[in-house]
């Protein structure tokens, strides 16, 4: 039920960005699959989690879609991005390279490294690219994967400083813009 | 089977192939202000009268005669004809950076410029010339924000530039040496520079008492002999504690504000003032003003966070100080306010800049029992003097002149807009 859910959603989305009209919906079906991950990441900063989803079709070897989750590291966000796959080696059990791109969104408005740190979380990018093993489990696979991971976090941080032009405190705040860069340990399942 | 495990390998090989591309790294963009210098001897001499400029940052305020002259903050001084107080002109400006006050006596001005004073022949106002430069009398000046001087140029004005830095993070930076100040490091200099009005005005470091020139620094008083008047000669200082802000003369006694309290000194040996007597209040802003009985002490709430004492600077408030016995200062009674600076007293009638509360007029004949008489709104002045009917108001959105002859039916004479930056 629920994969029929999911897949009335992304059929919404699939055909208008297409324009095309498919008439058979089993045939499409089939073609849908859900990526459902948890990411071990590990950065120069720190060792986090991570949750996404990736909902898509395939072609071929090939599969495009779109995924969203939580990103626990450094500051908690929320990514929002296209995937493509490519199956490298096809069989019952196969490798997919995979890369993705799209937008990371702040969670909290509140510095957790640095709570002294107050001002506003703007919107920045992220992307993924790596490999994953699917292990063939009847029409659904478990998935170990790898990965390179990099989102930014980019924070407005209030900064209130003596104005010698014009005589007065003024908040000018200062930019800081993290590039985080994770390796990442990707363990999930795929229907 | 052995395909998997190599397509297994395949996938922990990535792993450590990409290990050593993990460095998260932070890129930091922040706004720096830069000093741009000029000689002493080319600032020096430009200190003369030239053509009017556009008020922007006002600070302290002198009026003399038909003559107002208005500190523009760190740049210098313009000088208004009032003749008119219905259309008063803007006639020209002097150039003196780092000028914050001003004091004048008969046709000589003096002025702070940095560490230095400078003494200007003002008996033509549309050609004013500098007649002396005393160097060194306010060493506590001798830098601005980070920036210490030399003794061969100026701070005229400031650049404003934005500059990047990347590193990995974790790493320690060290910033370039540029502005990089909080707002409570600078909450002194804040005081020095805030608005202000000049002749007995209630927020001037300078005044004048006879043939006295008296200045109050951070944490010290000046008296200088102006007898020369233009050679003024620093006779004597004194140390009087930290966060001195204001001076305010009346009668043989200097009224001193600082941020913990107020000091009297008794000038009647003018070249050495002496410790008479002090009131000490909550911290914070705090111009004075005085007559015959009592001393008005205005407390404003620090807007920047700033403390004192270890305590927020949260009150915003008018003291009245019994002063008949100086000595023994008491306080007689407290009254509410919402933003007080500066305030000035013709006979019974009590002027107060209340900031976003606008100005008021009180009836203080009876100074356990004010009466305000009215608040003029839509302005949020910050100092103001009172003469013979004409009130000279310094506020945000411009320099107001106000006739109070008729005290219940006080008119807006004329505006001088200020075209802030």
């Amino acid at each position: 039920m629920t994969r029929i859910l999911i897949f009335i959603f992304f059929r919404a989305l699939y055909f208008p960005v297409n324009g095309q009209v498919v008439k058979n919906s089993s045939q499409l079906l089939q073609r849908f699959h859900s990526f459902n991950t948890v990411h071990i990441l590990n950065g120069s900063s720190t060792t986090s989690l991570a949750i996404n989803t990736v909902n898509g079709f395939q072609f071929s070897r090939f599969f495009a879609g779109i995924g969203t989750g939580f990103d626990y590291y450094y500051q908690t966000t929320i990514p929002l991005f296209a995937e493509g796959r490519f199956d490298l080696v096809e069989g019952k059990n196969k490798l997919q390279l995979f890369a993705n791109g799209g937008f990371s969104f702040p969670f909290s408005s509140k510095n957790r490294q640095s709570e002294g740190k107050t001002g506003p979380y703007k919107t920045g990018g992220m992307y993924d690219a790596g490999l994953d093993y699917h292990l063939a489990v009847k029409n659904e696979a478990f998935i170990l994967g790898a990965a390179f991971s990099n989102k930014q976090v980019r924070q407005m941080i209030d900064n209130n400083i003596w104005n010698p032009v014009l005589n007065q405190v003024e908040n000018i705040p200062i930019k800081e813009e993290y590039s985080l860069n994770r390796i990442v340990i990707r363990i999930g399942w795929m229907f | 089977m052995k395909k998997y495990y190599l397509q297994l390998s395949v996938t922990i090989i990535t792993i450590f192939i990409l290990q050593g591309c993990v460095k998260d790294h932070l890129t930091t963009t922040y706004t720096f202000f830069s000093p741009v210098y000029k000689s002493k001897a080319e600032v020096l001499q430009n200190i003369k009268s030239a053509a009017p400029q556009p008020l922007q940052n006002t600070g302290k305020l002198f009026v003399l005669g038909n003559y107002i002259f208005v500190n523009e903050l760190n740049k210098g001084v313009h000088v208004i004809d009032n003749s008119n107080p219905a259309s008063p002109k803007n006639i020209s400006f002097i150039s003196i950076p780092g000028n914050i006050d001003i004091a004048v006596k008969n046709n000589t001005l003096y002025a702070d410029l940095f560490t230095d004073m400078v003494t200007l022949d003002i008996s033509n106002t549309t050609n004013i010339s500098l007649k002396k430069m005393t160097a060194n009398v306010f060493p506590e000046r001798d830098y601005q924000y980070g920036f210490a001087y030399d003794s061969t140029r100026y701070i005229v004005d400031w650049t404003r530039g934005e500059t990047t830095s990347k590193r990995e993070l974790g790493e320690n930076t060290q910033r370039e040496p540029v502005l990089w100040l909080t707002a409570s490091q600078l909450s002194s200099d804040m005081a020095a520079s805030s608005a202000k009005i000049g002749v007995s005005g209630s927020m001037a470091r300078f005044t004048i008492v006879n043939n006295y020139l008296y200045t109050v620094g951070r944490s010290n008083l000046t008296a200088f002999n102006i007898s020369s008047s233009i050679n003024p000669v620093s006779e004597n200082v004194k140390s009087l504690g930290w966060n001195i802000e204001t001076i305010y003369p009346f009668k043989d006694k200097l009224f001193i504000g600082s941020q913990t309290g107020m000091f009297i000194y008794s000038i009647s040996n003018p070249k050495d003032p002496s410790f008479v007597g002090s009131f000490s209040h909550a911290c914070f802003k705090d111009p004075v003003i005085a007559d015959d009985q009592y001393a008005y002490v205005t407390l404003r709430a620090a807007t920047d966070g700033a403390s004192c004492l270890g305590v927020a600077a949260q009150r915003n408030e008018l003291d009245i100080v019994n002063i008949s016995d100086l000595m023994q200062p008491s306080l007689v009674k407290i009254y509410d306010m919402t933003e007080p600076q500066g305030l000035s007293k013709d006979g019974d009638h009590l002027f107060i800049c209340d900031g976003k509360g606008g100005l008021k007029v009180y009836d203080a004949s009876n100074v356990q029992d004010l009466k305000l008489i009215k608040t003029i709104g839509n302005i949020k002045p910050f100092d103001i003097i009172c003469q013979a009917g004409n009130a000279i108001v310094v506020a945000e959105e411009g320099i107001y002149q106000f006739d109070y002859s008729n005290i219940n039916s006080i008119k807006m004479v004329s505006k001088i807009s200020i075209d802030k930056k």
